[in-house]
C-alpha cells in the first residue's frame, strides 16, 4: 500500500471509530446499566414483540408481490409507458413513512377526504386509520419501491440466456417468470425482505400516528411519559437485538447478491396482448393511485380546506427553510466524511470490509435508539455541542454516512485498475492521479450520495426530534407535534410542503443516478 | 483545456474541503446563538405545551421587550426528561408545562429557583411549589368528553371509577403517555392512594381501552363516531369549537371532589442554572398579566389563575375548597408513582 493509501485508511478508520462506533458503545454501555429498570410487564414485552414482527411480516409479504409485479411489468414486458411507470412508482421512495400516515388518517375515517367523496353513494362512514391494518398499508407504500428498486437492479442483472432457452423450448413467457427468473430472485427478494423488515421495527412517526403499538412507539413512550431513561434503553436493548438478527441476514444476502456478475445484454422483454396490456396499466394505475395520487389529493384537500377556514398554518416557511439548512449542511459535511472511507474500503481485506461495514450497522439500527444514544453522549460532552447545530449535523452523518459510501463506492468500484497504472506509469504521482483520473470519474457519484444524504435528512424525524438546536424547529417537527396535537389541517400543510421540497429533489437525484451510472 | 478543468477540479476539492471545515468551524458562532450562555439569545424557554398556543405570547414578548427568546416546543414529559439528563448545564432559563407532576419531577433534585413573592401572590393560594418554585398559569378540569347524539348523558358515570365496569369495555378513550394523563393519575395517588390507584388503572387496562397520543385525537375520534367517550382536558372541546361551531362533542364533568374531576394547572418554573434571571422573571410576569390570561381564556378556553379575567364559557367557576383539597404540591411529588403504576398496569 502506498503512503497515501495508509493515509486514507488511517483517516477512515478514525472517521469510522469517531462517529460510528460510539453510539453503539453507548447503546451497549446503558443497555446494561438499565437491566434492572422496570419497564415494561413481561407479558406487554411479548405482546409488542409480537406485534412488531407481525407488522414487518405482513409489510414484507405484501410489498415483495407488489414491488415484484411493477418490477417485471416494467423491466420484462412490452407495456406501453413502462419507462414513465417505472419511475412513478419510485416516487414514495422520497417521502417518509409518517407523510403518508398523515395523508391515511386524512383519507378516511369520520371527516376523511375519501369518506367525503363516498357520500353521494350512500357510504357515510369509514373505518378511522388506526392499527394494525393502517400501518401494514402506510408501511407497505413506502416499502414497494424499496422492492422494486431492487428486483428490477436484479432483473437488469440476470442472465437472459437462461430464459431464452426456457422461451426457445416452447414455455410461455409465464411460465418463464415462475420457473426461471423468480427462482434466481430468491436472493434478491430475501435481501429485500431484510432491508424492508429493518425499515419497519425502525419506523418510529407512522406507527406512532395510526396507533399500532410496536417497539419504538413504547420505547418513545417509555421516554415522554418517565422521567428516567434506563426503561427507555432497556427497551432499545430487545430492538438493538432483533435488528442486529436483520442486518447479520442483509450482510450475508448483500454479499452473495454483490458476486452475481452483471451482464450486459439487455434481456428480450414479453410481448403483452391486449388483455395483459389492460390488466398490467390497471394493476401499476391502482398502485400508484394508492401510493401517490390520492395521498397527496388528501393533504391538498386538507390544506385549501384548512386555509379557507382561516387555519394559521403557522412559521412553516421558517421551518422549511431550517430543514434545508440543516440537511444541506448534513449532504455536505457527510460526504466528505464518506469519500475517505469510500476510498479505504474500496481495498480487499478484512479492515476494508469493517470499515464499509460498520456504519452500516449504526445506519440500520433504529433511529429513535441512536438519537437516544447521541443525546446522551452530547449532554455528557462539552456545553457547546449539546443542542448544536454541530450535534445535529454529526448526528446526520452517523445515521446516512453509508449512503454516500455505497453511492461512491459502486462508482469506485467500477473504475478500471489499468487506468491508473495508465496514469502512474506516465510518472503522475497518485495524489495528482487521485484528482486528475478518480474524481472526474466519481464525480457524479458523490453527488448522487449527497442527495440521498440531503433527501433522508430533510425527511429524518427521531434523531430531529431528539437532538434539534432550541429555536429552530424543522418540517418533520412540525409535522409530528400537529399529529400529535390532532391538528390534521397544520399537520396536512407541513407535509405537503415535504413533498413539494422532495419533487425536484427526485428530479435532481435520477439525473445524478443516471449519470453517475454512465459515467462508470 | 487542461489547466481550467485542473483548476475546476481544485476548487471542487477546496470546496468540499471547506465544506468538511464550516461544520466544526462555525460552530461556536451558532451556538452562542443556542447555548446557555449565548449572545444572541436572552432567554430559552422549554415549552411543554401546544406551540399554537404558546407562539403568539413569546412574540408579543419579545416585540415588547426587545429580547430574543428561543422556545424550544415538545410534550411536557419528553422535555422534562431532558432537563433531568442536563441538570446544571441546562440551556433552558424556563420551563413551562403543560402539567403539575413534571414541574415537581424537576423541582426535586432542586433544579428550580424560588420565584419572588409579586409572583406567588398573582393567582390562589396552594397553586404552586412547597417551595414556591413554580407558579400555576392558567388551569384545566379533567372531563369525560362524549358526543351527545350518540352517548345520551344520562348514561355517563358520576364517578371515574365507574369506567371500569364491563359496560364500558372497549369504549374509552385515553391518552396513558401524555402528561394531562400522568398528571392526573398523579392526583389521584394523591386523592385515593396508590393501590386504590393501581387497581382503577388494572381495571382500565382490562376494559379493552383505546390508546392515543394526545387529547384532540380522542375529541375527532368521538367526533367521527369512531370511539364513544375520552378522558381529557376540558379546553380541547372550545379549541374545536373555535374552528368548527358544529363540532359535535361535549365535555361531561364528574362529580366534585371525585378523583376524575380534578384541576390541572398548567405551571412554570426558573431553573436554578439561569443566566437570564431577570428576563426570565419578567416573562413569567407577562404569563401572570391580565391581557395573556385573557390570550389563554379567549384562545385556548383555559382557566385564568390570576383573579377576575373570567371563566371560561359553560364551565363551572373555580371552588376554591376545591382547589386547596386538591394539594398540588403532593401531585407534584407523585410523578415517579404515577409513571410506575401506569407503567405496571400494562397501559404503556
Amino acid at each position: 500500500m502506498t503512503t497515501p493509501g495508509r493515509l486514507v485508511t488511517a483517516l477512515a478508520v478514525l472517521l469510522v471509530a469517531a462517529l460510528s462506533v460510539p453510539p453503539i458503545v453507548v447503546l451497549v454501555v446503558q443497555a446494561y446499566l438499565g437491566r434492572e429498570a422496570q419497564t415494561v410487564t413481561p407479558a406487554r414485552l411479548v405482546e409488542l414483540l409480537g406485534n412488531t414482527l407481525l407488522l414487518a411480516l405482513l409489510v414484507v409479504v405484501a410489498s415483495s408481490v407488489i414491488g415484484t409485479a411493477t418490477a417485471l411489468l416494467t423491466q420484462r414486458t412490452t407495456l406501453p409507458g413502462r419507462r414513465v411507470w417505472a419511475v412513478v412508482v419510485a416516487v414514495p421512495l422520497v417521502l417518509p413513512a409518517y407523510v403518508f400516515a398523515v395523508a391515511l388518517s386524512g383519507m378516511i375515517g369520520g371527516g376523511g377526504v375519501v369518506t367525503s367523496w363516498l357520500a353521494p353513494f350512500g357510504i357515510d362512514r369509514l373505518p378511522p386509520a388506526t392499527g394494525l391494518w393502517a400501518a401494514t398499508a402506510c408501511l407497505t407504500i413506502v416499502s414497494v419501491p424499496i422492492v422494486h428498486t431492487l428486483v428490477a437492479t436484479a432483473l437488469a442483472r440476470l442472465d437472459p440466456a437462461l430464459d431464452e432457452s426456457a422461451r426457445l423450448l416452447g414455455d410461455r413467457p409465464a411460465r418463464v417468470i415462475r420457473r426461471v427468473v423468480l427462482p434466481q430472485l430468491r436472493g434478491t427478494l430475501a435481501l429485500a425482505a431484510c432491508v424492508v423488515s429493518l425499515y419497519v421495527i425502525s419506523d418510529f412517526g407512522a406507527v406512532s400516528m395510526l396507533r399500532y403499538d410496536t417497539f419504538t412507539r413504547a420505547i418513545y413512550a417509555q421516554f415522554r411519559g418517565r422521567v428516567d431513561l434506563a426503561p427507555a434503553f432497556a427497551l432499545c436493548a430487545v430492538l438493538v437485538l432483533v435488528a442486529a438478527a436483520l442486518i447479520v441476514g442483509q450482510v450475508v444476502l448483500r454479499g452473495r447478491e454483490l458476486a452475481v456478475a452483471a451482464r450486459a445484454r439487455p434481456p428480450r422483454p414479453v410481448p403483452l396482448g391486449p388483455a395483459g396490456r389492460l390488466a398490467g396499466t390497471v394493476f401499476l394505475g391502482l398502485v400508484v393511485l394508492g401510493s401517490t395520487v390520492l395521498p397527496v389529493a388528501t393533504l391538498a384537500t386538507w390544506t385549501a380546506r384548512g386555509l379557507a377556514s382561516g387555519a394559521q398554518p403557522g412559521p412553516v416557511i421558517a421551518e422549511a427553510v431550517n430543514a434545508l439548512l440543516f440537511a444541506l449542511l448534513a449532504a455536505l459535511v457527510t460526504t466528505a466524511i464518506a469519500i475517505p472511507i469510500a476510498l479505504a474500503a474500496r481495498r480487499r481485506g478484512a479492515l476494508a470490509r469493517a470499515i464499509e461495514g460498520v456504519p452500516w450497522v449504526t445506519h440500520s439500527l433504529p433511529h429513535l435508539a441512536i438519537g437516544l444514544a447521541i443525546l446522551v453522549l452530547s449532554i455528557a460532552g462539552p456545553a457547546f455541542f449539546y443542542q448544536s447545530v454541530t450535534t445535529l449535523t454529526l448526528a446526520y452523518a452517523v445515521v446516512f454516512v453509508p449512503l454516500a459510501v455505497g453511492a461512491i463506492l459502486v462508482a469506485l468500484r467500477q473504475i478500471d485498475p489499468r487506468l491508473l497504472e495508465v496514469s502512474r506509469s506516465l510518472g503522475h504521482s497518485s495524489a495528482s492521479t487521485a484528482v486528475r483520473v478518480v474524481a472526474p470519474l466519481t464525480r457524479r457519484a458523490v453527488l448522487a450520495g449527497a442527495v440521498l444524504v440531503f433527501f433522508a435528512a430533510v425527511h429524518e424525524l427521531p434523531v430531529t426530534l431528539l437532538l434539534r438546536p432550541t429555536g429552530s424547529e424543522t418540517l418533520a417537527i412540525r409535522v409530528w407535534g400537529a399529529v400529535v396535537e390532532g391538528q390534521y389541517t397544520t399537520a396536512s400543510i407541513a407535509a405537503l410542503l415535504l413533498v413539494a421540497l422532495s419533487v425536484p429533489l427526485l428530479a435532481l437525484h435520477e439525473r445524478a443516478s443516471l449519470r453517475a451510472a454512465v459515467a462508470a | 483545456m487542461r489547466l481550467p478543468r485542473l483548476a475546476v477540479v481544485a476548487l471542487a476539492a477546496a470546496l468540499a474541503l471547506t465544506g468538511c471545515a464550516t461544520g466544526p468551524s462555525t460552530t461556536p458562532k451558532a451556538d452562542a446563538g443556542e447555548g446557555a450562555s449565548g449572545g444572541g439569545t436572552d432567554l430559552v424557554i422549554y415549552v411543554g405545551r401546544n406551540e399554537d398556543h404558546v407562539r403568539p405570547l413569546v412574540e408579543r414578548f419579545e416585540e415588547e421587550t426587545g429580547l430574543s427568546v428561543d422556545a424550544r416546543y415538545g410534550s411536557t414529559g419528553e422535555l422534562a426528561t431532558t432537563i433531568l439528563q442536563e441538570g446544571d448545564s441546562s440551556p433552558a432559563d424556563l420551563f413551562f408545562t403543560q402539567d403539575p407532576a413534571y414541574i415537581g419531577a424537576i423541582s426535586e433534585p432542586g433544579l428550580l429557583a424560588p420565584l419572588p413573592a409579586d409572583i406567588i401572590d398573582l393567582v390562589p393560594e396552594g397553586i404552586s411549589g412547597a417551595e414556591d418554585d413554580w407558579v400555576g398559569v392558567t388551569a384545566r378540569r379533567r372531563v369525560l368528553a362524549y358526543d351527545p347524539a350518540t352517548t345520551p348523558e344520562a348514561g355517563l358515570p358520576g364517578s371515574v371509577f365507574e369506567l371500569t365496569d364491563p359496560a364500558w369495555s372497549g369504549r374509552v378513550g385515553l391518552a396513558p403517555t401524555h402528561s394531562s394523563f400522568v398528571s392526573f393519575v398523579a392526583a389521584m395517588v394523591a386523592i385515593r392512594g396508590e393501590d386504590e390507584t393501581l387497581a382503577w388503572l388494572e381495571g382500565i387496562a382490562a376494559n379493552d381501552p383505546q390508546i392515543f397520543d394526545g387529547n384532540e385525537e380522542q375529541l375527532r375520534a368521538i367526533a367521527a363516531g369512531d370511539l364513544d367517550v375520552g378522558l381529557v382536558n376540558h379546553y380541547y372541546v372550545h379549541r374545536l369549537l373555535a374552528e368548527d361551531p358544529a363540532f359535535p362533542v361535549k365535555n361531561h364533568s364528574f362529580d366534585a371532589g371525585d378523583p376524575g374531576d380534578v384541576l390541572m394547572p398548567t405551571t412554570i418554573g426558573m431553573l436554578a442554572s439561569t443566566v437570564h434571571e431577570e428576563a426570565a422573571l419578567d416573562f413569567v410576569r407577562f404569563l401572570l398579566s391580565d391581557e395573556s390570561q385573557r390570550h389563554f381564556l379567549d384562545e385556548v378556553g383555559e382557566y385564568p389563575l390570576v383573579n377576575g379575567v373570567g371563566t371560561p364559557e359553560g364551565e363551572r367557576p373555580l371552588d376554591p375548597s376545591l382547589i386547596s383539597g386538591m394539594n398540588l404540591p403532593v401531585v407534584a411529588g407523585n410523578l415517579d408513582i404515577a409513571t410506575d403504576l401506569i407503567a405496571r398496569s400494562g397501559l404503556i
